[in-house]
């Protein structure tokens, strides 16, 4: 939003007493104050907008009101005539944003029917409507937040997600999150279409290819997340495709969670991060040991690293520490977790590092 | 120093470091160059330049926003109401000189300011219905029907409804 910044005639003030200041205010002061009331789902609406008709044709005419929107599973979606009301209140919302982008977040359909499972009908409508709306508007979304879930098991509520995404044009795309890999039409190609995407989260729910997922990894991405399932985890060969694809010299962050390789394991690739500001790193000792060992991070300014040792086997304890052994190069040496601490305990390590 | 003059005629002396959390108050004093001039504030009065000082000596030497800072629509995402402490209990004042503090600090271009003033507000209308908002500021529901009836049809989708 422009600085709500405005002249105010020498009158105003000194009728402060007279009357109530705040109906006074200018247009892009009263924006400014409705700025801070975030709301950014039709299911609870902004209530300002609903107190008098200034107030209302103000906030009507802030774009910058209407650039966060949130879809989620409202319990009144029952029909498809519920869903052609719902699709017209979103695009309502989505014209008042006038020229600006728009992020868009689709919720998880349980986290708005917590208490009351959804109905496939309700799941086949909600999925049908947040696709539409992606379609329909695909040159409004600056940031596309899309559901991790796998939610509910006998429903693809994310399927063909990916695919849809690759034959859309999303010119104004720069932020991207979604989870891929969770079956066969969820491979992901976005280099294309998304010319100025600098920003990707992926949940990888299986372990699989890393070509299997991504068919086309954007080089022009410079903060990368890669989550998975805690009970998968993201597979040596993954990270190590990963590397080799050599497209990772614009990460500026990099987060990784989690690395669930046990024991010994084969030597990753080479490769330089020569961007690298900031890694945050989830996993098993050995798992961090093989891929810092294999990294070399010249601008590296940030490491996180959290431990997870979730299963821990057979005796003896695994070892590892982060150490530097020269400029850029993380050695991994004399880290411990106890056997007997097992499973499910996380063990924390972060700090500035200077290589 | 520097003199600012009130509305109400009233002479304040602050330190240069001070007034010129004030982009307007800097940008007078960089065009008048080195002078004992006082400085006209016609747009705000004595009580309200009080606290408005109070606000930029408590925050003296503090790094000034940028002037496009918070203004992106990724900021717009992340934009939150929280206040510090010392900030909140500084702007727990009447309504009155709450909307004073924010005309001044827009006037003056004091962008820490105006924000702490629009959140205090905005937290002030966070969680009420539109009757409890009218009822706090004196506003009168001037809706004609057909305006009622859209909020009636937008109100079909609230969770609270």
């Amino acid at each position: 939003m422009e600085t709500a910044r405005f002249d105010i005639s020498p009158n105003a003030l000194s009728l402060s007493t007279s009357r109530n200041l705040l109906l006074s205010f200018a247009p892009e002061l009263l924006a400014l104050i409705f700025s801070h009331c975030n709301s950014n789902t039709i299911t609870s609406s902004f209530t300002f907008t609903q107190v008098c008709s200034r107030w209302r044709s103000i906030a009507h005419s802030s774009p910058v009101l209407w650039t966060n929107l949130l879809i989620e599973l409202s319990p009144t979606l029952q029909t498809e005539a519920d869903a052609s009301k719902y699709e017209e209140a979103i695009t309502e919302w989505i014209m008042r944003s006038s020229t600006l982008g728009i992020t868009l977040e689709v919720a998880e359909p349980s986290s708005s029917c917590k208490y009351y499972p959804p109905t496939t009908t309700q799941l086949d409508l909600y999925t049908n409507l947040y696709q539409n709306i992606i379609t329909d508007f695909s040159n409004k979304w600056r940031a596309l937040l899309l559901p991790y879930t796998q939610y509910p098991k006998d429903h693809d509520f994310v399927a063909g997600i990916a695919g849809l995404l690759e034959g859309l044009s999303l010119p104004a795309l720069e932020e991207l999150r979604l989870c891929v890999g969770a079956n066969s039409s969820s491979q992901i190609s976005l280099h294309c279409n998304a010319p100025r995407l600098y920003k990707l989260a992926l949940n990888l729910p299986k372990i699989l290819p890393l070509l299997a997922c991504i068919g086309s990894y954007p080089g022009t991405i410079s903060d990368l997340v890669l989550s998975s399932s805690p009970q998968t985890g993201l597979s040596r060969d993954f990270i190590g495709e990963l590397l080799e694809l050599g497209q990772l010299q614009h990460l500026t962050h990099l987060e990784i969670d989690r690395l669930t390789w046990y024991g010994p394991v084969a030597a990753l690739p080479p490769a330089s991060l020569p961007n690298l500001l900031k890694f945050s790193l989830c996993g098993s000792i050995s798992g961090m040991e093989r891929l810092l060992d294999a990294l070399t991070l010249p601008s590296l300014r940030s490491l996180s690293l959290s431990l997870e040792l979730f299963r821990l086997i057979g005796p003896g304890s695994e070892r590892g520490s982060c150490v530097t052994s020269a400029p850029g190069k993380i050695t991994f040496s004399t880290f411990e977790a106890q056997p007997d601490e097992s499973v499910g305990r996380k063990i924390h390590g972060a700090g500035d590092y200077f290589g | 120093m520097v003199t600012l003059v009130t509305s109400d005629n009233e002479k304040f002396t602050a330190d240069k470091e001070v007034a010129e959390r004030s982009v307007l108050i800097k940008n007078m004093l960089e065009d008048v160059g080195e002078s004992d001039q006082p400085i006209p504030l016609p747009n705000v009065s004595s009580s309200v330049l009080k606290k408005v000082l109070e606000y930029c000596e408590h925050h003296r030497g503090e790094p000034l926003p940028a002037a496009d800072a918070d203004t992106t629509q990724d900021d717009t995402r992340k934009r939150t109401t929280d206040i510090s402490e010392w900030d909140q209990k500084f702007i727990t004042v009447d309504q009155e000189m709450l909307f004073e503090i924010i005309l001044a600090a827009n006037y003056l271009d004091i962008k820490s300011l105006l924000d702490v003033g629009c959140k205090t507000v905005a937290n002030m209308i966070k969680g009420k219905t539109p009757e409890e908002i009218r009822k706090l500021f004196n506003i009168v529901n001037d809706f004609t029907p057909e305006e009622e009836a859209q909020i009636k049809k937008e109100n079909e989708w609230a969770e609270d409804r």
